[in-house]
């Protein structure tokens, strides 16, 4: 019984099948937090002060959004003769009004309600007691999720009474409301599972907390911009044509309570509603993030490293596919001017591919220390110990660079994982630019040219991931705790790219003619090509500089930290 | 005894420079009740949190039934209860549904969970607080309830990490007598304690450790005839302190008497380094008595293990 494989890694085979089943249905962890959650007084307190909160903002929000009272005196009803029109739109109203609400409170709860439960665990020194038993990680976080996520639907339970009221009045229809329900359901579980990885993650609640609310503000914040530079005109409310994208971007609330998120997606002959693909990619990330939550978690006899670096990369192409795909389709395509509104915006095809990938490059540099930075025993790190670089220990084995170990967590596989993962995203949005392009009027050699902006601008990420990884290295070398290479790692990368703008910048202010990036020693600078993605046809010859500049820097880091390590050897010899 | 039921070879684990447990080797039978005394900081909550599958030791091996634990921790978890040192509840809920839930995280249907709660209870006499709230039992009582935890697999070995400290006297007899028990019963158990009259009752077996090392392990009687070659005799005279220079003296010539002193205090006793065994003793008394002298006690002073603990620890903390 305790063999089976750790359910969240286990392939399609019908043990796994069924260990899952059980995590999710039997979970005994589940059964004990669900008894104590309702049992203390404290929870009659919250559902009571939180049904009162949704009372008064709905009727609050019904007599700003029509302007009337909901029980109209005699007054009111004399001047209550509006169009029919007019009185449609105030109903809407009402109805955003609502689910607004109700979006904003799913995104403000559900993280709170898992970033406690590791943590609190921890705090508790009860944890090391759910570890001795053969619970897998994958159920422990499973029961956690599945308990929380029971309380969000106690939740929505509870809001029923004000959003019936927009059925009542006529702002919505009855199934408009329950798909509604349906997505937030699935956005809140998807939400709730950043908590628990950052309750796995964080020392403290409040740390898990703050994490939880930051990221979840930050991938709320941008998901709702992407579904906005999508829609033209800004008319949110205007049912629009929906790709997958949109069923992606509807994990988020704010986005779930928008018409768009009702339709469906044409697959040729057939069409698949927006939340069942929803869910799909909501199973997805959550499966993700369980994995995650267990490495982190670090109980030591799992696995879940390598499930963790194989679902993290199919993922990442899948997002670059869907993105790809659903961006191009929105935005019109073959036309060389301006795009008006939409993704394309003043860029062609590529540019607008290869700046997300630029974008995600730069957001992801605060972890790439994590990655890059090699510690001694990176599966045991005890919380609160002092980790170590082992990069010293130069056996002749442990070569530095191993496609073969990209799915373990040794230093040898870090730089290969982020390689792959490149790979993936860059094969996810030429397929979904593929995808987008087929249908539409566009000429192959665009395509082509889409295809060789993207391939250069992934050689550059990859030259850029070397130098970075090179620099982690070294940094490690030079600092023995973990935490401080980590740091100096990314304050070297930081440097490199930020220094010479002050040099160019001097250089700049002697020739007034043109503005210092546009120097000709501005190809020196590293970045230079994220600033130039308004010009796709300059990019590709501004970018060999700095790609060409960044294996070679990279090479020579390299060649410095040998030269550190072989004197620091010498010196143990001698 | 066969084959150990719990096996570690030269146990290591490190945190950076800092090395917690150094080396520990270990090998104990079914039935074996391990004492593992230590001052605060030697090492002892890491040597058990690597025995039971918490901690990666940096290196070395361990087995339990014959299971490498190193690279099976799945498979050994079954067979181990661990009691950690400090531990916490949870709020709002029962001390029966407490250990309903890891009766069901050991994979147990709900009948045999019923079957087990009530086991448990009657084992750590805990059968009243069934619908007790956990959070509101006593500190003794929930120390048992983590123990009736333990138990709920009915397992091998059992690791109790100072399952006595905190407790106030009575309750620390209650835990005693249980742990008793459970060795009774065939458990392999090992307890840790930086007090050493907690263990010294029920344990067979004992450990020392200090500052990261295991400096003696053995069972108790090995260990002190080990550490004391010589048994020592204490014979006090009737008469007092006025008789007591005769006695020192004749007894300073008999054959197998290494050395005779008179102790501090106004009995006048006499402590004897004897080498011969029971019957040379005897003989002894025999021939003091021949000889006029006139005792009121005759004793051997056996060491115990508060002797050999103070022996062989140095009282340095790491
Ligand atoms: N997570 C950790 N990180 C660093 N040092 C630790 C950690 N855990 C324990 N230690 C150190 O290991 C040594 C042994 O601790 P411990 O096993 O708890 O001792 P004992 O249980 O005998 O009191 C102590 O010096 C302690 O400071
Ligand atoms: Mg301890």
């Amino acid at each position: 019984m305790t063999s089976t494989a750790f359910p969240i890694h286990g392939r399609l085979r019908l043990a796994a099948l069924r260990q899952s089943v059980r995590s999710l249905l039997f979970n005994p962890v589940v059964v004990r937090d669900l008894r104590a959650q309702m049992r203390g007084t404290k929870s009659y307190w919250f559902q009571g002060a939180y049904l009162l909160l949704l009372g008064t903002l709905a009727v609050t929000g019904y007599t700003l959004s029509t302007g009337q009272s909901l029980m109209p005196r005699s007054e009111d009803a004399a001047r209550s003769t509006l169009s029919i029109v007019e009185a449609q739109s105030q109903l809407q109203g009402f109805y955003y009004f609502t689910f607004g609400t109700l979006a904003a409170l799913i995104c403000l709860i559900a993280p709170a309600l898992t970033a406690a439960s590791i943590v609190g665990e921890r705090q508790r020194l009860s944890l090391d007691l759910l570890v001795t038993t053969p619970l897998t990680a994958g159920e422990l976080l499973t029961g956690k999720l599945v308990s929380s996520v029971a309380f969000l639907g106690l939740l929505l339970t509870l809001s029923l009474p004000a959003s019936a009221l927009c059925v009542l009045l006529g702002g919505a229809t009855l199934g408009d409301v329950f798909r509604t329900y349906l997505l937030l359901a699935i956005g809140g579980v998807t939400l709730a599972s950043i908590g628990l990885f950052f309750s796995c993650a964080a020392r403290t609640t409040l740390l898990a907390v703050i994490w939880s609310y930051v990221t979840v503000g930050i991938v709320v914040f941008g998901t709702f911009c992407l579904f906005g530079s999508g829609v033209r005109g800004g008319n949110f409310t205007d049912p629009g044509a929906v790709s997958p994208f949109t069923a992606l971007l509807a994990l988020n609330p704010f986005v779930a309570i928008l018409p768009r998120a009702a339709q469906s997606v044409p697959f040729g002959a057939f069409a698949v509603p927006v939340w069942v693909l929803t869910a799909g990619f909501a199973a997805l990330i959550v499966r993700l993030m369980i994995t995650a939550s267990a490495y982190r978690l670090g109980v030591y006899g799992g696995s879940a490293a390598s499930s963790l670096r194989r679902q993290t990369i199919f993922l990442l192409g899948l997002l670059a596919l869907v993105a790809s795909q659903g961006m191009l389709q929105a935005s019109p395509l073959g036309d060389d001017s301006t795009y008006g509104y939409g993704y394309g915006h003043g860029m062609r095809l590529g540019g607008t591919l290869a700046a997300a990938l630029l974008v995600a490059f730069l957001g992801m540099t605060p972890f790439l220390p994590g990655l890059f930075v090699p510690a001694a025993a990176p599966e045991d790190a005890p919380p609160g110990g002092v980790e170590e670089t082992g990069v010293w220990e130069t056996n002749a084995d442990s070569r530095a660079y191993r496609l073969s170990r990209v799915f373990r967590p040794v230093h040898a596989g870090a730089l290969p994982l982020f390689h792959l993962c490149l790979l993936a995203v860059f094969g996810g949005a030429m397929t979904g630019a593929f995808i987008a392009v087929r249908g539409s009027v566009v000429p192959l050699e665009r395509y082509l040219e889409t295809v060789l902006l993207l391939a250069i601008t992934a050689l550059y990420l990859a030259g850029l991931g070397l130098l970075f990884w090179q620099l982690a290295r070294l940094a490690a070398c030079l600092v023995r705790r973990v935490s401080g290479a980590r740091a100096l790692a990314f304050g070297l990368f930081a440097l490199l790219a930020a220094l010479p703008i002050m040099g160019l910048a001097l250089i700049s202010n002697n020739s007034q003619n043109s503005s210092w990036e546009d120097h000709i020693l501005g190809c020196l600078w590293l970045l230079r090509p994220l600033f130039k993605l308004g010009q796709p046809q300059e990019i590709v010859a501004l970018m060999a500089f700095p790609t060409a500049q960044a294996y070679v820097l990279g090479g020579i880091v390299g060649l410095i930290r040998g030269m550190l390590i072989r004197k620091a050897d010498r010196r143990a010899a001698g | 005894m066969n084959t150990p039921l719990l096996q570690a070879e030269i146990l290591r684990k490190t945190y950076g420079p800092l090395v917690a447990v150094e080396g520990i080797s270990l090998e104990l039978h079914p039935g074996d009740i391990f004492g593992f005394i230590g001052p605060n900081g030697a090492g002892k909550t890491t040597t058990i949190k690597m025995l039971a599958t918490l901690l990666q030791p940096t290196s070395g091996t361990a087995t339990i039934d014959g299971i490498d634990l190193i690279r099976y921790p799945r498979e050994v978890r079954p067979l181990i209860g661990y009691m950690p040192d400090a531990f916490g509840v949870y709020d709002d809920v029962k001390v029966w549904e407490y250990l309903d839930f890891f009766a069901a995280a050991y994979r147990q249907s709900r009948d045999e969970r019923t079957a087990t709660v009530d086991r448990v209870l009657e084992l750590t006499d805990l059968t009243e607080k069934r619908d007790a709230f956990v959070q509101g039992l006593s500190r003794g009582m929930q120390q048992r309830l983590c123990l009736a935890k333990c138990l709920v697999h009915d397992p091998k070995v059992l690791l109790l990490d100072e399952p006595a400290s905190g407790l106030d006297p009575r309750a620390r007899i209650v835990i005693k007598e249980l742990i008793t028990r459970l060795g009774q019963m065939g458990k392999t158990i090992i307890v840790s304690s930086h007090i050493l009259p907690e263990l010294s009752d029920f344990c067979n077996r004992i450990g020392i450790m200090e500052r990261s090392h295991l400096l003696i392990s053995g069972d108790v009687e090995t260990i002190i005839r080990q550490l004391q070659p010589t048994r020592q005799l204490l014979i006090t005279p009737l008469k007092g302190v006025g008789a007591s220079g005769p006695l020192r003296e004749d007894l300073e010539a008999m054959p197998q008497v290494e050395k005779a002193t008179v102790e501090n205090g106004d009995d006048g006793t006499v402590r004897v380094a004897f080498t011969g065994g029971l019957s040379e003793q005897a003989a002894l008394l025999r021939t003091l008595i021949e000889r006029g002298h006139a005792l009121c006690s005759f004793t051997e002073s056996a060491m115990d293990l508060e002797d050999v603990f103070l022996r062989v620890t140095t009282g340095r903390v790491n």
